[in-house]
């Protein structure tokens, strides 16, 4: 399912039924018009049950405070549950944003589907 | 991602700001070999650039288009530019919710002044008084903190620029930023720095 704002796609699937990992991939500028679009689609996901994410950045090409609020708070929240988030190709760019913020150590990040499935399926996400 | 990608990403930048309507974005001036009020006492010749836009949410990312515009025009580097960006998408954002009030008649002037070594940005509102420096950073070891998930603006423009400076002049907030760039920049504050005795 593909929801978009004026800048930014968001594609959402389910990737696995048992247990569930929902696929967030986002598209664009991840800015404040973005913002209830994102948590939309989260809610959604998450209103099946699902407490396993990943959610791929590769085309993102800008992200604001807001943005890297919702995933930082999603990220603790899942934890919590059990379930986790992992963070798909994320690009240079952002990844020096999540550096000047100090949360790199919080977050999963990985290159690819496969790697990311094993660390939500392991519990240590 | 690619660099036909991230040149597409330029082109619709640029493509969103040229589609700006005149009393969208109001005006957009051009000036050389002059400085401002609020300005470290810095007499050399720069490029400056104006622009003042209402202060509304859908008007930030045309805000970062020109500012990239002209950072690109000058030679900055993808590093330099992505800094100058969040910097100023943040700061917008601040100035419509604190300083503003989400006001929609209320507007917001930036001007930017390039020289050889650095950027300088001035942005200019006359909402409420916002001293940033008296906001305390946030910790992000806290997962309190982190499940938050807000008052990360502050910080990212703290850590994406060189130097900032607030100040309250007749009911006018003026928050001055600046952005050291290239090699040169560099090479420039440790020669400085020698000459003050800071580096042996």
């Amino acid at each position: 399912m593909t929801q978009s704002t004026a800048s930014l796609q968001i594609r959402s699937d389910t990737i696995q039924e048992n247990p569930p990992i929902s696929l967030l991939k986002l598209e664009g500028r991840f800015d404040a018009e973005g913002l209830p679009v994102v948590l939309a689609e989260i809610e959604k996901s998450r209103s099946t049950g699902s407490i396993r994410f990943m959610v791929d950045l590769e085309e993102v090409t800008f992200i604001g405070s807001a943005g890297i609020g919702i995933f930082l708070s999603l990220v603790e929240e899942l934890n919590s549950e059990g379930g986790g988030v992992v963070f798909l190709s994320v690009p240079e760019a952002i990844q020096r944003i999540f550096d000047v913020l100090n949360v790199l150590e919080f977050l999963q990040i990985r290159n690819d589907q496969e790697s990311a499935r094993e660390i939500l399926l392991s519990g240590n996400a | 991602m690619s660099t036909d990608d991230r040149n597409e990403g330029k082109a619709m930048r640029h493509r969103e700001f040229d589609a700006l309507e005149e009393d969208q974005v109001g005006s957009v001036t051009f000036r050389q070999e002059s400085t401002y009020e609020g300005e470290s006492a810095d007499h050399r010749t720069g490029a400056c650039y104006e622009i003042e836009i209402p202060a509304r949410i859908e008007s930030i990312g045309p805000l970062c288009a020109f500012l990239n515009m002209i950072g690109e025009c000058h030679g900055l580097r993808e590093s330099e530019l992505q800094s100058i960006e969040i910097a100023a998408y943040e700061i917008g954002l601040n100035i419509i919710e604190h300083a503003y009030g989400f006001d929609p008649n209320a507007r917001i002037g930036v001007r930017m002044k390039m020289l050889p070594e650095r950027a300088q940005l001035l942005f200019l509102d006359q909402g409420r008084a916002f001293d940033m420096e008296s906001i305390p950073e946030p910790d992000m070891a806290d997962p309190h903190v982190r499940r938050r998930g807000r008052g990360f603006g502050l910080q990212i423009i703290r850590k994406s620029m060189d130097q900032i400076r607030y100040r309250r002049v007749a009911g006018q907030n003026q928050l001055y930023l600046v952005k050291l760039i290239g090699n040169r920049a560099h090479a420039r504050s440790r020669v400085l720095a020698l000459q003050k005795g800071d580096i042996a």
